[in-house]
């Protein structure tokens, strides 16, 4: 740990962007799971997921955060932005979000209604 | 109503106080006047003179918002716009009147430049608003170097129940004399980071971090601030920067170092509106960690110290 070539970035530990972000369609309710890591390598990868949201014109989008095991502070606001363009009955549902999301969204978001936070 | 209130709204005076007895009469009849005229009062002091205003309040205490400052302001750079802008913002019509004292005996040379910036910071982020905050200073156990910054941080001094005028008062050149170069332990590793490798410093703090001793429950947030560190660098100093990780004092610290110029003395303390795509990063810093240290210079680029404990 204390080693300091340790201080040197690995090539073998920096995969590209989309390696450490997949998005996959939901089989059994409207909505995909989200595994790994929203960062500035994913930004991408994760804002398109979201505009295919916000063209959806009715009811729930669910997000299962289970597998999702980092999210920066630019990710949870594209995520409360897209929340913010949705309209009439439609609402992101997040199931099992990581704390420090549902923390994010309450310091900045408190009163945003189209998201729901599903705790399985 | 003196002539600067008419011309400029922002109400921003130190009361120096000597005892219980002058704190008393310098707090509790600024804020009774302030119920009194129907404004939001609230009140930031550190605990032992929180509970001191609550029991000379009495029935009154409850019309008032009261915050230990010791909890809410531990980090000074998360006082504007977590606790002040908070509740100003929260009341937009008519005079919002604060008493918040962010600096008192037990402030460690590490964190005073930031509380001074803070003060003096205070003066820049409520230009033009109906605003008064109001700073209580401890005369008695307070430096006499700390008193004389807080002349340069108010525009006005109240002391002995006489208020002033501050001949001294000059707020940027307390940020400016503040913004001290800031440099780890010399043996402490340091890793270089750019875009595509910001998974990886975050990993490698984190890791730190918990080798350092950090308890788990705090490695979300330190990897959240790392994360927003690193990214600025990337984004706004140039495409790359170094992070390094150590113990000091019980507490973890970050240090991120980049190429890049923080121009705006007031970023990370402005609550954004809630549409606003960016400007969270920063502020997210200054709410998670219990200090944040910075230095930036034309030349020398951006240093910024986070401290965590653990």
């Amino acid at each position: 740990m204390n080693d300091p070539h340790e201080g040197n970035a690995r090539a073998d530990e920096a995969a590209p962007g989309s390696e450490q972000l997949r998005i996959c369609p939901l089989t059994d309710r409207v909505g995909v799971e989200v595994a790994g890591e929203v960062c500035l390598p994913t930004h991408t990868v994760w804002e398109q997921a979201l505009e295919r949201v916000a063209q959806r014109h009715h009811g729930s989008y669910h997000f299962d955060l289970s597998a999702l095991t980092f999210i920066d502070m630019a990710g949870a606001t594209a995520l409360a932005v897209t929340a913010q363009s949705l309209h009439g009955e439609q609402r992101l549902v997040l199931e099992s979000p990581p704390p420090a999301l549902s923390r994010q969204l309450e310091l900045f978001w408190p009163d945003l209604s189209a998201i729901e936070v599903a705790v399985s | 109503m003196s002539a600067m209130t008419e011309t400029e709204p922002f109400v921003h005076p130190a009361l120096f106080y000597r005892g219980e007895r002058e704190y008393l009469a310098g707090t509790v009849p600024f804020l009774l006047e302030g119920l009194d005229a129907g404004e939001a009062v609230a009140v930031a002091v550190p605990e032992a003179n929180l509970e001191l205003i609550r029991g000379e309040l009495g029935a009154r205490a409850a019309q008032v918002k009261l915050l230990d400052m010791t909890q809410v302001g531990r980090n000074p750079g998360r006082i504007i716009p977590r606790v002040l802008r908070a509740f100003a913002d929260a009341h937009p019509t008519g005079r919002v009147r604060i008493i918040g004292e962010p600096i008192w005996a037990g402030r460690t040379p590490t964190e005073y430049p930031a509380c001074v910036q803070h003060e003096a910071l205070i003066n820049l982020a409520f230009q033009g608003r109906e605003v008064t905050i109001l700073c209580p200073y401890d005369a008695v156990s307070l430096e006499e170097t700390v008193l004389a910054d807080a002349y340069a941080t108010h525009p006005t001094i109240i002391e002995a129940g006489t208020e002033g005028t501050s001949a001294a008062y000059a707020p940027e050149a307390v940020i400016s004399r503040y913004n001290e170069p800031l440099r780890a332990p010399d043996d402490v590793p340091q890793m270089r980071y750019a875009a595509q490798t910001l998974p990886d410093v975050r990993h490698y703090a984190t890791r730190r971090a918990a080798a350092l001793g950090m308890h788990e429950s705090r490695l979300q947030d330190f990897a959240l601030a790392v994360a927003e560190l690193t990214t600025n660098s990337v984004v706004h100093g140039q495409g790359s920067g170094e992070l390094r990780v150590w113990l000091q004092d019980g507490s973890v610290v970050c240090e991120v170092r980049d190429a890049g110029l923080l121009a705006d003395p007031l970023a990370g303390r402005r609550p954004p509106p809630p549409e606003q795509r960016g400007g969270r990063g920063l502020l997210m810093v200054h709410v998670l960690a219990d200090l944040v240290r910075i230095h930036t210079a034309p030349g020398e680029g951006t240093t910024i110290h986070g401290y965590f404990h653990c």
